[in-house]
């Protein structure tokens, strides 16, 4: 499988671009795995968006022109371009905001960090200037766990809670299915600037990995490990996730006290083109490292250092992590494509879970819904201060407010959060909370009980 | 920054093809022919011809749905918008893709993707394979052959969809797959599995090849656009399939529909005969195949046809905004009776099982 790939690449090297993972097809794929291994299909069908994954949503055009001439910047031929009425999949709205992500192209310095210095893009200082005439790359970025809240990101996370909030309060299915787009794009954002951290030259400062010629003339610069990732799985080879990784916190996710975000976990397991050790005489003193880990073992082989091709250094797991030759005595390391494939094959489920993680997350806030001697409950657990609205949908799919309460937080009996009389009409009666769980995030949860009358 | 050292073959290959990069277009993933090592162009053109993978019979009006990716910008690149091509197959099976023209200044080609999709057949991408999601690595820009394989009732509707991605054509022509999508996610088998169209043998023939928006604009000059896809009042079955041609922004009466019957020929003349009992102000005329009508009714008008040998019955609705004269209803009368004898030849076994 492996030496297919890598007879792929050869044939069709400096065909993609990469200034990421690619937005249009390896993120769309990872998003769109994260949404078939995630809760969301689940959770469309319950709030009344019945086809779930499948169910088209609309955002009409005339109400929100800037969204759609970006929509119309990409390729229909990825699934992520809604028809002339604003209509696709919800599917596809998570898959566009995960390709939305990259536009305008500035944003993508926001898609780095490096849990080391704690910093996000610097442009590099310098290469720049000799490698790409005329460009202007942006001085600095902000640091991606910072800029999936940042007030300056169209796609960030209060923006998600406010449009997830009105997919469910919203009078007319008109509305909601409008407003469950919009946070469909937000998330599909947020989980690319997550699945950015992937990439171990994002999380290790290694700014210059990203300006590597590519091939496709003076102008076409990327990362290499992006551009082979894009070519061996594209849209639809993304691998499905092997687990979903479980955080309390929206930022644990990229990076965490306890070094468990994804920034963490590559940063700490993987080199990158320009943060291998460094070149060192044989014998004279151990090789140099850029970072403390991946650490070194204590004996390399040298003799098979020795050889033309030299060998390879490898995980546990047997993933190559780098190859290392000695020449005129010298100790010298690089990655080559395929060492970059074997990693991708390890990595890229790794994102998978963290992003289908994430989603969940986001998703994470459930009412329970139940009708008992008359009265309508809502009851949740694990939720703070914030507020409570319930609505009663009519046989026309208009929702109706018919009661809202400020909650305090802390311990209620039976997690009983609301209690209101039954309402005398509709099909059904939906919740929705907005304010911060028990760990202080903020967050909408959100049930919905059909009525029979 | 260092250089690292890359296998020799794969450097070879880097250097060489960036030396072959002409202006503002990528090197193409795949071959100039079958038969061929140079690499192909992006821009075009690409033809091929489409078939049967059990049978090798060719396939016509098939869907041959081409799109370009363009790209601006240098390490932190953004997409630039697509050009599209939107056609089908014909008699033969044979496709051909013009080349891509003009594109916008600072704007580079980096990808074309072809997709070829028939109703009751597995969609062909030229980038990737249904079976395994895997590279396609046998798509060439001319003389490809593209064989289709029959849909199966265990496949998943889920993946197919995700498969053939977008573009509102294409769109269009799954829509009904997104029922069965959903189901698959709810746990519950599609149900109905021999309703949909294109489950029999023989050629296979809906409502979205007969008509298409370019035809409409072609006889009445309409210069607006249409939003496609089957028509919300009957689902489309193994015998039944329609397309409503909704024009954006204007009243009902620049809209048009197709509704297709395709029977044992006994039963399209049950059908024929219960449209001219039912239909208002209608008169027949055997202008069409082996009989046709005109009707009306307010603001509508309405035409149809039967074609006894195919077991085909066609009804067309036009408003008379769209159709100024019943000519022009009659004029997209004879474009669908036109592509329905290219698409369903006579002794192919046109009635569906």
């Amino acid at each position: 499988m492996l030496k297919k790939i890598a007879a792929i690449l050869v044939l069709v090297a400096a065909t993609q671009s990469a200034g990421a993972w690619e937005a249009q097809t390896t993120h769309a794929g990872l998003a769109e795995q994260a949404a078939l291994a995630s809760r969301l299909h689940h959770r469309l069908t319950t709030l009344g968006f019945n086809g779930g994954l499948f169910e088209e949503l609309t955002i009409p055009p005339a109400d929100a022109r800037a969204l759609i001439e970006d929509l119309h910047l990409l390729s229909p031929t990825h699934g992520s371009v809604p028809d002339a009425r604003g209509r696709q999949t919800a599917l596809a709205w998570l898959a566009a905001g995960a390709a939305l992500a990259d536009v305008p192209a500035a944003h993508g310095a926001n898609h780095f960090y490096d849990p080391t210095t704690k910093r996000g893009w610097e442009r590099p200082a310098r290469g720049v200037a000799g490698v790409l005439r005329g460009v202007s790359l942006p001085e600095r970025g902000v640091p991606a766990p910072d800029w999936v809240i940042d007030k300056q990101n169209p796609f960030n996370l209060a923006g998600f809670l406010d449009q997830y909030a009105k997919a469910v309060t919203a009078a007319t299915p008109g509305e909601r299915s409008r407003a469950m787009a919009g946070a469909l794009i937000a998330a599909g954002a947020m989980l690319h600037v997550l699945g950015d951290l992937g990439a171990p030259s994002r999380v290790r400062s290694d700014f210059a990995a990203h300006l590597e010629p590519l091939g496709g003339g003076g102008d076409d610069v990327g990362s290499r490990m992006e551009r082979i990732a894009t070519l061996a799985y594209g849209r639809l080879g993304v691998p499905l996730p092997g687990r979903t990784i479980t955080r309390s916190h929206l930022r644990d996710y990229f990076t965490s006290p306890d070094n468990g975000g994804l920034a963490d976990v590559i940063a700490r397991s993987y080199f990158s083109p320009n943060t291998l050790p460094e070149s060192t005489r044989v014998n004279e003193a151990p090789p140099v490292l850029v970072r403390a880990k991946p650490s070194l073992p204590a004996k390399l082989n040298l003799m098979a250092a020795g050889r033309e091709d030299g060998t390879t250094l490898r995980t546990t797991d047997g993933t190559c992590l780098a190859r290392y030759r000695i020449d005129h005595s010298v100790l010298s390391w690089s990655l080559d494509d395929d060492c970059m494939l074997e990693q991708l094959a390890v990595i890229m489920p790794e994102v998978a879970a963290y992003e289908t993680g994430l989603l969940d997350f986001l998703l994470r806030g459930e009412l329970a819904v139940a009708i008992d001697q008359g009265q309508v409950t809502i009851s949740a657990k694990g939720l703070g201060a914030g507020t409570v609205e319930i609505l009663v949908e009519d046989d026309r799919g208009v929702r109706t407010s018919i009661g809202k309460s400020a909650l305090a937080g802390g311990p209620t009996p039976n997690d009983q959060l609301a209690k209101i009389a039954m309402p005398t009409y509709g099909t059904r009666v939906v919740a929705v909370f907005s304010g911060a769980d028990q760990a202080g995030e903020p967050i909408v949860a959100v049930g919905a009980l059909p009525l029979t009358h | 920054m260092t250089l690292k050292p890359l296998p020799k073959l794969a450097l070879f290959a880097v250097l060489a093809i960036a030396a072959c990069v002409t202006g503002n277009v990528r090197t193409a993933p795949f071959r100039a022919r079958p038969d061929s090592a140079d690499a192909g162009s992006l821009r075009g053109p690409f033809s091929g011809r489409v078939v049967d993978v059990t049978t090798h019979a060719p396939i016509a009006g098939a869907l041959v749905y081409a799109a370009w990716t363009l790209e601006r910008g240098s390490a932190l690149p953004e997409p630039a918008g697509a050009h599209e091509f939107v056609g089908s197959t014909d008699a033969g099976g044979n496709y051909r893709v013009p080349s891509l023209g003009a594109i916008p200044a600072g704007t580079r080609i980096t990808e074309f993707s072809l997709l070829v999709y028939k109703r009751g057949f597995v969609a062909y991408r030229s980038d990737r394979r249904f079976t395994d999601l895997g590279p396609r690595m046998d798509f060439a820009q001319e003389d490809n052959q593209v064989l289709l394989e029959r849909w199966r009732n265990e496949l998943s509707h889920a993946r197919h969809l995700r498969f053939v991605g977008g573009g509102t054509a294409v769109a269009a022509l799954t829509q009904w797959e997104l029922a069965d999508a959903s189901a698959e996610l709810e746990g519950k088998r599609p149900s109905g599995d021999d309703i949909r169209p294109g489950r029999g043998e023989g050629p296979y023939v809906v409502a979205a090849q007969l008509l298409t928006d370019v035809d409409i604009k072609a006889r009445t000059k309409y210069d607006g656009q249409f939003e496609t896809g089957p028509l919300s009042d009957e689902p489309d079955t193994a015998t039944y399939s329609s397309q409503h041609f909704k024009a954006l922004g204007r009243p009902e009466t620049w809209d048009v529909a197709i509704r297709v019957w395709r029977l044992d020929p006994g039963k399209a003349q049950e059908r024929y005969d219960e449209l001219l009992s039912q239909l208002p102000g209608i008169q027949e005329k055997d202008e069409v195949a082996n009989r046709s009508f005109q009707a009306a009714e307010n603001e509508i008008r309405g035409v149809g046809f039967l074609d006894g040998q195919r077991g085909v019955v066609v009804l067309i609705t036009c408003g008379i905004s769209q159709c100024g004269s019943v000519d022009d209803a009659v004029s997209l009368e004879q474009t669908v009776y036109g592509k329905l004898k290219a698409l369903v030849p006579v002794g192919l076994g046109g009635a569906v099982k």
